[in-house]
Parts: C-alpha cells; sequence; structure tokens
C-alpha cells in the first residue's frame, strides 16, 4: 500500500520531468498535465476533497503571483534599461577595461554576467553576455559554457531575489535566518564558478594564474552578499556583489600582473549616455532596496499589503494542514516589484530632463516583458499550483518518508542534487524550489535535520543546475546564429554544474557535522 | 495569444478558488472552480494543430 502510495506521489514529479526532458514540451504544457496528474491523485488516492483542493491551489497561486510580480518588473526594468542604450555602454565599459582575455573572460562570464543576474535572469546574462565573449575572441562553446556556468552563483538572489523568496515562502523558514548563512555557504559556488571560468578558457595554467584574483574577490563578493542579508537586502545579494567583483576584477586590469592593452570600445553607442547615467536605473533600485529595509519605514508601512489568509483543513484520511494568516504577503515598501516600477519611474523623468530619453520606450519595454514573461508566468504558476497540492495533500510527507531511507549523511548530501535536477528539468532555480522545496522541508524533519541547512542546500543546487540547464544553452546558441549546437555547449558546461554541486553536498555535509547551522 | 488568455484565466482563477475553497469552504463552489482549472489545462496541453481536428 505504502509503495501505491508513493508512486502516485512521485507521479507528478515525473510527469512534469518527462514532459519536458523526453517529450520536449514548454514547461507549460508539462506543469498543466502534472497540476491534473497530481489533483487527479489527491482526490482519487489521498482523500483530498474539491475544497481542500480549491484552497491548496489558490495558495500556489498566491505565491506565484508574489514571485511573478517581481519577475516582470524586474524584465520591464532591464527592457527599458536596455532600449536606452544603458546596457550597451554598461558592457562596453567592461570590454574596453582590459586586453589580458583570461581577466576579460573573467570580468564577463563570472562578474558581470553575476550583475545582470542580480537585476534580470531568465536567461539574460547568456543572451547578452555570450556575443561580448565571442567579441572578446572566445570561440562560440567556450563562450556559452564560460557564462553558463560563470553566473550559477548569483541566480539564487538573482532576479530581484525571486528565488530566494521562493524558497523561503514554500518551506516556510525564517527569511532573515537562511539569508546570512545561505550567503556565507554561496563561498563555495562563488569561487568554484570563478575557476571554472578560468579553467574554460585558460585551462590548467588559466586557473593557477587566477586563483590568487579569484580568490580574493570571491572573499569580497562573499562578504559583502552576507553584509546585505544581514541588513536584510536580499533583493540586491546578487547584484551589488557582481558589481563588487566586476570593481576588483577592473581595479586587477591596472596591476602589472593582468595589464594588458585594451580593445577599442565599442561603436553603437548613444552620444552623451555616460557609463554613470547607464547605470542610474540599477543604482536607485539599490537606494531605493536600501531605503526600504529602514525599521522605522518598515514599520509605518506594514499595513500596506496585500495579502490572503488560508484556514486550517484536512485530508478524509486525517492529513492536517495548517491555517496560514496572510500567506505570501506583497508589501507595497519591501516586495521588490514596486521599487523596481519607482526605479523605472524616475530613470523616466531624470533622462526627459537630460534630454537622454527615446519616445516610446516604456511602450516599447512593456510590450518586450509581455512577451518574455507571459509563458514564464503561466508556466511557473501552474507548477506551483502542482507543487501545493503534492504538498497540502499529504503527498510531499510520503515522499519525504522515503526518502528517510537515505539516511541523514546521504541525504545531506543529495540534497543540493534535488535542487539541482528540478532546476535543470524547469530551467529555473524558483521552479526547483517550489517543486522540491516542500519535499526537503518534509525530509528534514523526518531525519532531524536543520530546516535551515536542508533549504540552503536546495536553493544552492537549484542555483547551479539553472545556470547549466538546457535553455541557457539554447539561448546561447540562438542567440549567436546557430554558430554552435546547444549539445555541445551542453557537454562542456554540465560537468562544471555536476562538479560544483558534488562541491556544494560535501560543504552542506561539513557545515550539520561542524553544528554551524 | 493563447498563453495571454491562459494567463487571464489564471489571474480569474485564483478568487474564484479562493473564495470557493478558502473562505466560503462550499463543495460545489469548489468543484465548479477545479473544473474550469482542469478545463483550461487541458486545453494548454493540447497542441495548437490538434485543436482544428
Amino acid at each position: 500500500m505504502f509503495a501505491f502510495r508513493f508512486l502516485v506521489a512521485l507521479l507528478p514529479v515525473l510527469v512534469l520531468l518527462g514532459g519536458i526532458l523526453w517529450l520536449r514540451w514548454r514547461a507549460y504544457r508539462a506543469a498543466a498535465l502534472a497540476w491534473l496528474v497530481a489533483a487527479g491523485g489527491a482526490l482519487a488516492v489521498y482523500g483530498t476533497g474539491p475544497v481542500l483542493l480549491a484552497s491548496a491551489s489558490a495558495k500556489g497561486l498566491s505565491l506565484a503571483l508574489l514571485v511573478m510580480l517581481i519577475v516582470w518588473a524586474a524584465v520591464f526594468l532591464y527592457a527599458l534599461a536596455d532600449d536606452l542604450g544603458a546596457v550597451n555602454v554598461i558592457a562596453a565599459k567592461i570590454l574596453g577595461s582590459s586586453g589580458d582575455p583570461l581577466l576579460l573572460a573573467l570580468l564577463l562570464a563570472w562578474s558581470f554576467s553575476g550583475f545582470l543576474q542580480g537585476i534580470a535572469g531568465f536567461g539574460v546574462p547568456v543572451a547578452v553576455v555570450a556575443p561580448l565573449m565571442v567579441l572578446a575572441g572566445f570561440s562560440p562553446a567556450r563562450s556559452i559554457a564560460a557564462v553558463m556556468i560563470g553566473h550559477s552563483w548569483a541566480i539564487t538572489f538573482g532576479s530581484m531575489g525571486s528565488s530566494f523568496f521562493t524558497i523561503v515562502l514554500v518551506t516556510g523558514v525564517n527569511g532573515m535566518a537562511l539569508g546570512p548563512p545561505l550567503a556565507l555557504l554561496f563561498g563555495v559556488p562563488i569561487l568554484f564558478t570563478g575557476l571554472s571560468v578560468a579553467h574554460i578558457v585558460g585551462g590548467g595554467p588559466g586557473v593557477v594564474r587566477a586563483a590568487p584574483l579569484v580568490v580574493v574577490a570571491s572573499a569580497l563578493m562573499v562578504l559583502l552578499m552576507w553584509a546585505l542579508n544581514v541588513a536584510g537586502a536580499a533583493p540586491v545579494s546578487s547584484m551589488l556583489p557582481g558589481l563588487l567583483g566586476s570593481l576588483v576584477l577592473w581595479l586587477a586590469s591596472r596591476t602589472s600582473l593582468y595589464r594588458a592593452p585594451a580593445r577599442e570600445r565599442q561603436d553603437g553607442q548613444r552620444r552623451g549616455l555616460t557609463f554613470a547615467w547607464a547605470f542610474l536605473p540599477y543604482a536607485l533600485l539599490t537606494v531605493l532596496s536600501l531605503l526600504a529595509q529602514v525599521p522605522l519605514l518598515r514599520e509605518a508601512t506594514s499595513g500596506l499589503r496585500f495579502a490572503l489568509s488560508y484556514p486550517a483543513l484536512a485530508t478524509s484520511q486525517g492529513f492536517e494542514v495548517a491555517a496560514q494568516s496572510a500567506y505570501a504577503p506583497i508589501r507595497l515598501v519591501g516586495h521588490p516589484a514596486p521599487l523596481l516600477v519607482l526605479s523605472a519611474l524616475v530613470t523616466c523623468v531624470l533622462y526627459r530632463a537630460r534630454g537622454l530619453w527615446k519616445e516610446g520606450a516604456l511602450g516599447r519595454a512593456w510590450r518586450v516583458t509581455v512577451k518574455q514573461s507571459t509563458g514564464t508566468t503561466v508556466g511557473v504558476s501552474l507548477m506551483v499550483m502542482m507543487a501545493l497540492v503534492v504538498a497540502d495533500s499529504g503527498m510531499a510527507a510520503v515522499l519525504a518518508q522515503a526518502a528517510e531511507a537515505l539516511g541523514a549523511v546521504l541525504y545531506l548530501v543529495a540534497s543540493p542534487f534535488i535542487g539541482l535536477l528540478g532546476a535543470f528539468v524547469t530551467g529555473s532555480n524558483t521552479n526547483s524550489n517550489v517543486m522540491f522545496g516542500p519535499l526537503q522541508l518534509y525530509a528534514a524533519r523526518a531525519l532531524a535535520l536543520s530546516t535551515l541547512l536542508v533549504a540552503a542546500a536546495q536553493t544552492l543546487g537549484g542555483s547551479i543546475g539553472s545556470g547549466v540547464a538546457p535553455d541557457k544553452a539554447l539561448i546561447g546558441a540562438s542567440v549567436l546564429g546557430g554558430e554552435v549546437r546547444e549539445g555541445e555547449v551542453m557537454r562542456r558546461a554540465l560537468p562544471y554544474g555536476v562538479f560544483g554541486v558534488l562541491l556544494v553536498g560535501i560543504e552542506v555535509l561539513l557545515a550539520s557535522l561542524l553544528g554551524l547551522l | 495569444m493563447k498563453l495571454r488568455i491562459a494567463l487571464l484565466a489564471l489571474l480569474v482563477a485564483l478568487p474564484l478558488l479562493y473564495v470557493t475553497g478558502a473562505y466560503l469552504q462550499n463543495e460545489g463552489g469548489a468543484t465548479v472552480g477545479l473544473a474550469l482549472v482542469a478545463a483550461l489545462c487541458l486545453w494548454l496541453i493540447v497542441p495548437e494543430g490538434k485543436r482544428r481536428l
């Protein structure tokens, strides 16, 4: 009987994976089928009534609304900055900073792509940086693989922290308690991805030459990531470390170790648009994000929020779902979306005053946002609905019971691989956290492990897995106009991803053995 | 266009499922809401070309 219940619980996840991997369906189609399978299993096998099923699905939509608002606003701000020529100026500044190929590769594929992930995500780093890498003289396959692995450290806190907020919501852990130790655990992925980029473009000698610089830059980036999380500024915890890494590498290009004549800066930039003006939208966003953390302001505006409350319900088999008051709250001051929109509006006003504004930019940015975000939103919404049905019907509890068989030590090493699997299949750290976050939580409780540590392991694995997912290779290959096959890119990038997640598994195990979390 | 319609349908589904399931806890209403979501899912699963047959 347990085996049958286990199979029914596993089926929605298998359908999702199978739909995307074997049938090569778009994520929204596989997610739609997975919700149907989950709902059918919950009704037929788990004794879930229509009221609980509707409540769980509505909960999923509440969660999706919170996360997808961040996605829409982040894509809109990026599309606006791109339309105004700001992204081009920032990229050209980096391309013109050094003639040393190793340093340029680190700057572009590791720190700048991390910064881009911080502000946009969803394949934007690969789409923007891979062509720049080719311009800098690297082969298409190396360029895409380097960016894929290079930006993967920035995914959990990227897209204004959408994956981080998701793991916090689906596991119910305290975000302020998870953020700082998670940032410290990101030390290994940050260092590893930097050295991986050096290995992809320069082999063993490249790693040896880059190591001192990567170690110093990584240490500073981790410290900043940690400090931002202590300050409660998770939404900018990839963006600012990415920027700091770029600054450290730029300063290194001025030293005798890495100095080399720079290439000429690229043409096609708008007149009058300096680096400072190009960076303005993101400088505004940083200032507003930090302002939003001021306790006085947070308290004064705590009532300005949208949230639904969910009652306690139970299945006919006695599985109880606790009541949730103000589930997935969207705060006017504190949620990244209003801050992103405000940054866009202030940019609009200041660019107009400076004469840098392009007529129709807001409309074009909106159209790009709708085109880019609609499919993702439908897919993520259905996936989150499926995940909440799996959690609230008691299926996740059955899966977790089965995971107990692995034992605590093996489970800790395996837990980031579960995150990697979800992200690899769905192409998203957020989706992976939604799919497997509740399962990891149940398993952690069953094995008496730290829920904070297992939540961290899930999203650490998801971060690297999302970076090396096939959709990123596809984006890179399509942006470079078919100069390379995505299979060749995957063969280069995937071993780094798997090895990186193994290191994370060992790191998580050590953190647990030493009682750090 | 299909995805935009699906997005609008999901925006309608949130209040519908919430009111019938979590707020009123009305079995009949919740069943209707779930049936509509199931229909949306089936429509999304069927590929564009096949729907004309």
